[in-house]
């Protein structure tokens, strides 16, 4: 009887137990619906204001770098303003009049730059003139939503520009570049050994001296565009590192006339083109890199040498060395290899053909 | 001086022992630098060519190209490994697509341990 009247016992306070046990389950099950419901329209309002936070910025009528440097730079630091204050950038091409490869990828290292990333987005919209567009197009800078400057695949189509960065040498993106124009200027791979040159010069400038850390290596980007019209391929070669004239450990001479203002920028990006002043190591063997490029361009291995670095620009083949109002951040190597002026340096000396 | 034009022969073809693409400086900088050029072939041949006295032919051609931090790496690290006499006479070049390439060299060599 003691035995039964106890098991009644149990089972009345496992019953009670139960009971709190279900009343807990089901007030906590409700109080994680509220704070779900609650982050739910959180999230609503944090994109919405996110979404307001759109700031449309109108390219220059001509997106040109190597034509207008100056409009570009002052664009690309409006962008870069912008997008530090955690706002969405809209960059504006549709009434752009001229568009030529550099300066798309200006834009594609500006948005991909960490600095750029942390805090902002950076989108875009497509030119309405259907060439430029189609020259965007070829870019491969569209992906998945809208426009997304990050690094993709070619549109093999036309594959007009073929991009890859890096932080390191990358032989085999130099060849890559090269062979993709040469089948497109040429219809077969070629070797452009002055182009290849470059091109391994330019990455070494980067990685040793686009960040005055030497822990820290810079991130470069490398482009060519095939104009089908006009066959020239178009090459540009980007970092946003410190520049060519900030990374220089001038001498003591030198930085008096600079502060003198008996000499400027240009006078020095020329100095170190031809080799008069040195790398910032102080060993007399480093330092070769651009005056190599320079001796290049003189063998005339490629034309139209253009050069920004910090408030310099360098239309090298017209020696054309001028200060900007606004400094570019970081360096800009342009060339061109034209299939016209290829074929006429190998019908005058055998020995150019590369 | 020694008289080395009429040694015996030993050749390093860059592009078919090495890479098409020779790259940067050093190993930390990219693949095929100059540093690993010279630790893996250049080095060892040259000593080889200097235990058995014969001249060594550096093939420069078949390249996609070189840039100077690969070819002052490569042979400014030899010689500062080695006296610049001792290489230049050891050493001759072979290059008909760049013959610049030879006289570049040739000055790495030589101020290979100015500073």
């Amino acid at each position: 009887m003691r035995k039964i009247k106890s098991h009644q016992k149990y089972n009345e306070s496992q019953r009670q137990k139960n009971k709190k046990r279900l009343k807990r389950k089901l007030s906590h099950k409700k109080r994680l619906e509220n704070w779900k419901n609650e982050l739910k329209d959180n999230f609503s309002e944090i994109y919405k204001n996110y979404r307001l936070e759109e700031v449309k910025v109108k390219s220059p009528e001509n997106l040109s770098l190597i034509q207008e440097p100056e409009k570009v730079i002052d664009y690309l630091e409006k962008i870069e303003n912008i997008s530090s204050e955690r706002k969405t950038v809209l960059c504006d091409l549709s009434d752009i009049e001229g568009l030529t490869s550099d300066a798309i990828i200006a834009i594609i290292a500006l948005s991909n730059d960490p600095k750029v990333k942390r805090n902002g987005r950076i989108v875009g919209n497509v030119p309405k003139n259907q060439k430029l567009a189609d020259k965007f197009y070829d870019s491969g800078i569209f992906g998945e939503q809208r426009i997304k400057f990050a690094d993709g695949a070619i549109r093999q189509a036309h594959g007009a520009i073929f991009r890859k960065h890096n932080t390191q040498v990358k032989a085999d993106v130099a060849s890559a570049l090269i062979k993709f124009s040469t089948e497109k200027l040429f219809g077969e791979p070629l070797k452009l050994k002055g182009v290849y040159t470059t091109l391994i010069e330019c990455m070494n400038n980067t990685i040793n001296h686009a960040t005055l850390d030497e822990d820290d290596r810079e991130v470069w980007w490398a482009t060519v565009y095939f104009d089908e019209e006009r066959k020239i391929a178009f090459f540009n070669f980007l970092d946003n590192g410190v520049g060519i004239l900030e990374s220089l450990d001038l001498k003591w001479h030198n930085n008096i006339k600079l502060k003198a203002g008996l000499k400027d920028n240009s006078q020095i990006l020329r100095e170190v083109l031809e080799g008069k002043i040195g790398s910032r190591i102080g060993l007399s063997y480093r330092g070769k890199g651009l005056p190599e490029i320079y001796k290049r361009f003189k063998r005339e291995q490629f034309s139209r040498l253009i050069i920004i670095a910090n408030n310099v620009f360098a239309d090298v083949e017209k020696d054309d060395f001028r200060i900007l109002n606004k400094p570019f951040k970081g360096t800009f190597f342009h060339w061109e290899i034209s299939y016209d002026k290829y074929n006429e340096l190998a019908a005058n000396d055998g020995s150019h053909s590369e | 001086m020694i008289n080395t034009m009429n040694l015996p022969q030993m050749m390093v073809r860059i592009a078919s022992e090495f890479s098409e693409t020779p790259g940067p400086r050093s190993r930390d900088e990219g693949d095929y630098s100059g540093q690993q050029f010279l630790e893996e072939i250049l080095k060892p041949r040259f000593e080889e060519a200097k235990n058995t006295k014969q001249k060594l032919i550096v093939d420069l051609d078949g390249t996609d190209g070189y840039a100077t931090s690969f070819l002052e790496s490569a042979f400014g690290g030899l010689a500062r490994i080695y006296e610049s006499r001792e290489i230049l006479e050891t050493m001759a070049f072979k290059s008909n697509e760049e013959p610049y390439l030879e006289m570049e060299i040739k000055q790495y060599i030589k101020e290979a341990r100015k500073t």
